[in-house]
């Protein structure tokens, strides 16, 4: 009778395991804030690159092409129109020319310049100060067109004006890279677009601006959802004509007269003073960080790199641009980060302090002031999605890029510190001198 | 740090709604709550306030359902009170640092501070109250020891977003400051209500609501 054979399992060496997914992690991370501060070339000839994303004052840096500054915080072009009665015989009131200023500033939310501002000069005149993005100085003008919107037949008789309108949108086909325009009618509009759809099948309706036909789709069925998508538009004026289907027309009429670049509205240097000054906090955080928790510590550092470089890249990748919008969205979920990580590590003392082992104090860490971390955390991202849905202007953009943040501080407080601290304590061991300062003092003591 | 009181609730909120009233009547009037140039005309104040209102709906629901009824009524009036507050703190100060267009998102992001300062102060209650009888600990008893236990880590969040303020204020020129002067507000804000409001509706909101689990 043969012997059974014993089957010896090998050991897993934690220790190597732990050093090579620390190594790897610090690999992946220093990579990404390369690529994010330096940017890369995606070919030999630097036709296609990946642009830089994280601030930093170099002028020769791409980052400003990636997180395009706003009117706040980057050069702007300041745009002063005369304004006139739409009737003749009419008159400009102080009225109007609010009215006039509250609907440029909703058309120019609704295209995202949320640091955009209009505001009424010399009494009569109405200046705008947009972002000077070099991309859509055409946009700006058309947006100051009146903009009175309608649907009409092939002979110029509208049959739908913006009044029927309940929402209207724009957005990028990247099958041809045109743009297209969404838009969704009230229950009346409804009935009138699919029967007068119905009546042209075969023809062609005119999308009228001003008395002017703009566009001239074709019909080939009658549209009876209430709700259509205009293609072949481009990214200036499909952004201007549906802000002016979402608002309607201004009540006075503008005539540019001057054009000219100016200053950031928050001061000449507040791009790179505000990339300092951000930059001074991370290092007087981090340096509390290191001498309070020491490994932990250097582990949060780490934490909060990774934070900085994956919120960075969401805002760009989202076109949020350079403004105190997002800089808010940023740093907001940084600190909600830092946040967390003081009551997770603050905990971790306490337990140290008692005499708990490091393992045990971690766990306890998690499961109690951990969770609460994870619940303001997890409340947030909630409230931002939410807002997201029911606000299309200012905050609802603004959510987007902070519920990116957010999402990011969720993943670091829920998976990636869990990995780093294990590593750490398997590479480094369990004494607790490494992970709290005064250990040593309180144990001679 | 005082003793947590039912009846000292009502005198915690006398405070805050003179504010609030103070708040409203210099909107109402014209001579609060200005803008620079014509940015007011840009703000809009409906979208602000519908958003006031999820951000209220969302947190008493969210409170409600991971922890218990009375903590999300507690969370929820913590978030209106604070979210007005805050308003009519700025509508109040923008007398002398006029605002800009990005006013509302400062106004309610400054629900993050509330989490912050008032959700350890309402877990660290929920804990001690599931973990002690009333015997041994009342409500009041509870809601002190809960504010004492969490103030430094409150006090250490108050720290950073204050240096993340400052420096933000410190990069440009007035308008800033006056920009992000909602966020200023928000933070004082929440750390009071932490201090004065929330044990106080805790301890009510726990004795109407509460069960003992």
């Amino acid at each position: 009778m043969a012997k059974p054979v014993k089957q010896t399992k090998k050991p897993i060496n934690s220790k190597a395991v732990a050093a090579v997914t620390l190594a790897v992690l610090l690999v992946l991370t220093l990579a990404a804030a390369y690529v994010g501060v330096r940017g890369m070339n995606l070919d030999n000839q630097g036709l296609y690159k990946l642009l830089a994303w994280i601030p930093t004052p170099s002028h020769s840096s791409t980052w400003r092409q990636a997180l395009v500054p706003g009117a706040d915080l980057g050069e702007n072009l300041v745009q002063t129109y005369a304004a006139a009665p739409v009737a003749e015989g009419g008159e400009v009131t102080e009225d109007l020319l609010k009215q006039t200023v509250s609907k440029m500033g909703r058309r120019l939310a609704f295209g995202g310049w949320n640091s955009a501002q209009a505001e009424v000069v010399e009494g009569n005149k109405i200046r705008l100060t947009l972002p000077n993005d070099g991309t859509h100085d055409h946009a700006f003008e058309m947006m100051a067109q009146r903009g009175d919107f309608a649907f009409a037949a092939p002979d110029g008789t509208p049959f739908l004006t913006w009044e029927n309108v309940k929402a209207a949108n724009y957005g990028l086909n990247p099958q041809d890279n045109s743009y297209a325009i969404g838009f969704q009618l009230d229950s009346a509009g409804k009935q009138i677009f699919a029967d007068k759809t119905a009546e042209l099948i075969g023809q062609s309706m005119q999308l009228m601006i001003d008395g002017t036909a703009v566009a001239n789709p074709g019909i080939n069925q009658a549209l009876t959802e209430g709700m259509a998508s205009l293609p072949g538009f481009n990214n200036e004026n499909s952004v201007a004509y549906a802000s002016m289907m979402q608002y309607g027309p201004l009540p006075l009429v503008l005539t540019l007269e001057s054009s000219e670049s100016g200053a950031p509205l928050f001061g000449a240097n507040v791009q790179n003073t505000v990339i300092w000054a951000l930059a001074a906090v991370v290092l007087l955080v981090s340096l509390y960080f290191l001498f309070t928790y020491r490994l932990g510590g250097l582990i949060a550092v780490w934490l909060m790199g990774i934070q900085l470089v994956a919120a960075y890249f969401l805002a760009a990748l989202a076109r949020s641009g350079f403004t105190v919008a997002t800089l808010l969205a940023v740093w907001g979920s940084f600190g909600l980060l830092v946040y967390a990580l003081l009551l997770l590590y603050r905990s971790m003392k306490s337990d140290l302090d008692r005499g708990r082992a490091i393992r045990q104090s971690v766990k306890d860490a998690y499961a109690g002031p951990g969770k609460v971390a994870i619940d303001v955390l997890a409340a947030l991202l909630l409230l931002a999605v939410i807002l997201i849905i029911v606000d299309h202007q200012q905050i609802g953009a603004f959510m987007r890029t902070f519920a990116l943040g957010v999402l990011v501080d969720l993943v670091l407080m829920g998976i990636v510190i869990r990995i780093l601290m294990g590593s750490a304590i398997n590479l480094f061991g369990t004494n607790s001198a490494l992970y709290t300062s005064g250990s040593k003092k309180r144990e001679a003591a | 740090m005082s003793n947590v009181s039912i009846k000292s609730a009502p005198k915690a909120l006398y405070l805050s709604l003179l504010v609030i009233a103070a708040g409203i009547a210099v909107a109402l009037a014209g001579i609060g709550l200005k803008f620079l140039g014509s940015a007011r005309e840009m703000v809009a104040f409906d979208a602000l306030y519908i958003a006031m209102a999820v951000t209220v709906a969302i947190t008493f629901i969210f409170g409600a359902i991971r922890y218990s009824l009375a903590v999300g009524i507690t969370l929820g009036v913590v978030a209106l009170h604070d979210q007005l507050l805050t308003l009519a703190v700025v509508a109040l100060v923008s007398i002398a640092l006029p605002q800009t267009v990005v006013m509302p998102v400062l106004v309610i992001f400054s629900i993050v501070f509330t989490y912050c300062q008032s959700w350890p102060v309402i877990r660290a209650m929920h804990e001690l109250r599931t973990a002690n009888s009333t015997r041994e600990m009342d409500n009041e008893q509870i809601a002190t020891a809960a504010v004492r236990q969490t103030a430094g880590l409150r006090l250490a969040a108050v720290i950073v977003a204050a240096l993340l303020i400052v420096a933000g204020a410190v990069s440009g020129n007035a308008a800033l400051v006056g920009a992000l002067m909602p966020l200023a507000a928000g933070l004082i804000v929440s750390f009071y209500s932490s201090v004065c409001i929330t044990p106080h509706l805790w301890v009510l909101s726990a004795a109407r609501f509460g069960k003992r689990k």
